[in-house]
Parts: C-alpha cells; sequence; structure tokens
C-alpha cells in the first residue's frame, strides 16, 4: 500500500476507517498497514531522536 | 515557524468573480491543489466557513452556505493527462464539461457527463453526483470517477482511486467524493473513465415508454408533458434496426429535451418500478410544470414558474413512500425557508458526522448544506 499511496493517503484512509470502525476491531491490518496515521509517523520520527 | 493567517493567504491568490450567494466575502481562484491546500489549512486553523464554488450553475442544491471565503474552481483549467487507448480523461476541477467534450471529440470518445450542463465545471459535476441521461445504458457517473485529487477541509492534499481502470487498491474515496457537495474537501482533480462513442445515433418519438421494448440497450427513455422520446446509439445495423422495429417518428441524431427550467426545481428519484405513477402524479399536481422522467432509471426532473408548499410536500410524500427522493435543485429564497431541501434524512446521522469529521475536522467545508446540516 505504501507503494501506491503517499502517507497522508494512507492516514486518510486510515481516518475513513475509523469513521465506521472507531475501535479498530474489524480485520485489524487486512487493508491499511499497521500504523497507517500520520500520529503513528510522528511517533517514529520521536523514537528515533 | 508560524503558519500563514487566511487573509495573507487569500492575498497572494488570484481573485475571482465570486457569487451573488455570497456577495461579500472574499473570493479567490487558485490555480494548483497546494494553493487550494494552503487556503483551507488556514481556514481550519481560523474556523472560517468556505463555500466551495465552480461556474455555480448547481448551487441550489440543500441548505443555504453562508461563508467567510469563497473558494472557486474556475483557476483550475488544466487537463492533465488524456489517455484515448486507456480510455482515461484526467483533468483539473474547474475544466467544464463543454471542455471536456471538445477534448474527447478528437477521437470520438465521451466521459457520458450531463448532457445539459456545458458550463459547468466536472469538478462542480462530481461533487453534486450527477448524471446524464445516459445512464441508462451507462450507469452513474460515480462508478467512472477512478481517481481524485480532494483538498480535505484541514487543507491535505489526497490522492485516491488511480487511472488505472481496473485498480481496486484501498478505500474508495473517489465514489465517497462523488456527490459530497463539497462537505468533505475540494475535489481539485478527477480521472474519468471514458467510453467509445456511438457510430450511430437516433432519436424516436413514440406515444409510450413501453413502445422502446425492441431496443436491447436505448442511451435513454425519456418522458415529458408532450410524449416520450427513445434515444439510441450503436453501431449502424444495430441503430437502424431498432428504428425500423419501434413504432414512432425517427430522426437522426440525439436530440435531448430541454432541461426543465423555471425557478422551482426539483428532482425526484423513484425505484425504476414506480416512475409511471410518480409520472401521473406530476401531471395532475402540476399540470403546468416541465419534467423529464427518465424510464429505467427512476429519475424526474422537475421545472415549474411556481409551486405550492403543499404541492411539494404531497411529491415528497409519495417519493419517499415508495423509498425514493424528492430534493429541491433550486427554489427561491422564500420558499426555501419553509420546505426542507433534502427531506427525511438518512439513517445513521452519526455515521455521516464521523465521515465528514474524518475530513474536515473542524466543519469548515460548505458548512451546513448536507442533510442534518452537517
Amino acid at each position: 500500500m505504501d507503494l501506491v499511496f503517499s502517507p497522508i493517503d494512507l492516514d486518510a484512509q486510515a481516518r475513513l476507517r475509523e469513521a465506521f470502525d472507531p475501535d479498530g476491531l474489524l480485520n485489524p491490518g487486512k487493508i491499511l498497514p499497521e500504523g497507517s496515521r500520520c500520529y503513528d509517523f510522528d511517533a517514529v520520527a520521536n523514537l528515533a531522536s | 515557524v508560524t503558519s500563514p493567517t487566511l487573509s495573507s493567504v487569500l492575498d497572494n491568490l488570484p481573485h475571482a468573480a465570486g457569487t451573488d450567494l455570497a456577495p461579500d466575502v472574499p473570493a479567490v481562484a487558485p490555480a494548483t491543489a497546494e494553493d487550494v491546500a494552503a487556503v483551507m489549512a488556514a481556514a481550519t486553523r481560523e474556523g472560517a466557513r468556505v463555500m466551495v464554488l465552480g461556474t455555480g450553475t448547481h448551487q441550489g442544491y440543500g441548505y443555504p452556505v453562508a461563508p467567510d471565503v469563497v473558494v472557486a474552481t474556475t483557476g483550475l483549467t488544466k487537463v492533465v493527462d488524456y489517455e484515448p487507448d486507456d480510455l482515461t480523461l484526467t483533468v483539473q476541477a474547474g475544466v467544464t464539461l463543454d471542455e471536456v467534450a471538445a477534448v474527447l471529440a478528437t477521437e470520438g470518445q465521451t466521459a457520458v457527463l450531463p448532457e445539459d450542463a456545458g458550463t459547468a465545471t466536472t469538478g462542480g459535476v462530481v461533487a453534486a453526483g450527477l448524471s446524464g441521461w445516459r445512464r441508462r445504458r451507462y450507469g452513474p457517473t460515480r462508478d467512472r470517477v477512478i481517481e481524485v485529487e480532494l483538498v480535505t477541509g484541514d487543507g491535505r492534499v489526497v490522492h485516491a482511486g488511480g487511472r488505472v481502470v481496473k485498480n481496486v487498491t484501498g478505500y474508495d474515496i473517489s465514489r465517497l467524493a462523488t456527490g459530497s457537495l463539497g462537505s468533505l474537501g475540494i475535489i481539485t482533480m478527477v480521472t474519468f473513465k471514458l467510453w467509445p462513442g456511438s457510430s450511430h445515433t437516433a432519436t424516436i418519438r413514440v406515444d409510450a415508454p413501453a413502445a422502446a421494448a425492441p431496443a436491447f440497450r436505448p442511451l435513454a427513455v425519456l418522458e415529458e408533458q408532450a410524449g416520450v422520446r427513445v434515444l439510441l446509439g450503436g453501431t449502424d445495423r444495430e441503430v437502424a434496426g431498432y428504428v425500423d422495429a419501434i413504432d414512432g417518428k425517427a430522426s437522426e441524431g440525439l436530440d435531448w429535451p430541454d432541461p426543465p427550467s423555471g425557478a422551482y426545481q426539483f428532482v425526484m428519484r423513484l425505484p425504476a418500478a414506480t416512475l409511471a405513477a410518480g409520472v401521473a402524479l406530476i401531471r395532475e399536481l402540476l399540470p403546468d410544470a416541465a419534467f423529464v422522467a427518465a424510464h429505467g432509471v427512476g429519475d424526474v426532473r422537475i421545472g415549474a414558474d411556481h409551486v405550492e408548499p403543499d404541492v411539494a410536500a404531497e411529491l415528497r410524500s409519495f417519493a419517499e413512500k415508495h423509498l425514493g427522493s424528492l430534493v429541491v435543485a433550486d427554489v427561491p429564497d422564500e420558499f426555501r425557508a419553509g420546505f426542507d431541501p433534502w427531506g427525511a434524512l438518512p439513517d445513521a446521522m452519526d455515521l455521516q458526522r464521523r465521515v465528514k469529521a474524518a475530513f474536515d475536522p473542524l466543519g469548515v467545508c460548505n458548512p451546513g448544506r448536507l442533510p442534518g446540516r452537517l
């Protein structure tokens, strides 16, 4: 997925998923890679620093 | 780094003519998605309401928007990519339907967009979810929007879908954006899947919709006050065969009906099987109105110089009883004040709210336009 979509595109899809499945219970990780949200990217950046 | 204020962002962008609907607010016409994004990001920071405007041909839908700024897509005028062999066309949102038709005419192809909205923009037609009369043959516009670039309410530039016709990657945000009426963001670019045009076309005037039965897949079967016309497209042999088989007065070419005009315009949607009863009711209640009813689809466009609120309410009640709808396309302000433009609320309003919030967290995009004043 991250070859096709930018982090912003994936984040938009993740937000849309949250509208339908706020708790992430339905097939988590099936369509969107784990860590698709912008804050996940931020978290990774913070870990590195 | 301090973020720029909305007013400083607007100062650096080309000004647009704006709209009579919001005459006293600044109007800009950015030429790039990045500039649109800068406006939206600043608008979200400052809580400023944004009205999205194309050429303003379909602004009568929904509740009125009272904006602080108007963002017109009319500066987004590039034809980005045309691949006749792949049957795809990518245009910026401000390209009009007439311009699309001119580009595609060179290869005899069609994007099957509404036949009578030449000055409307592609972005506006997609945002309004409009399909043309040929929906009976080709399905709705929604099914041909295979890629969008959408600037969200908080200024993210999101790409969804792709230019490959059979691309199925990710959630179908392109279809979600189609018909969203600028409530999720501003569509800045669209890719359409195309169809080859018909080598031969004909229009046959008949007495009743049932007369169209010999045609396997007519482009449209349209009923008006004055009668019914069957519009055909295909190979020479195919069309000639149908012209022979259908009892009526045939002419060459596609003779589309005039769009129903008048200060009062409605769109009624019914299950196809209920359409005949709906047309009978329109004839009874609005004998002087113009209408075009698309048989096999279930859409009726109605135009009249005057409609009483109780008559509109009776038509809506009929439509909703049959799981259809009657929505306002355009009416005078005084009528709008007493007649809901949408009718019955959709199910799951909380879900609708969450979907809007996923794209437009502060609700700055066309606020209040959608059912439930989302």
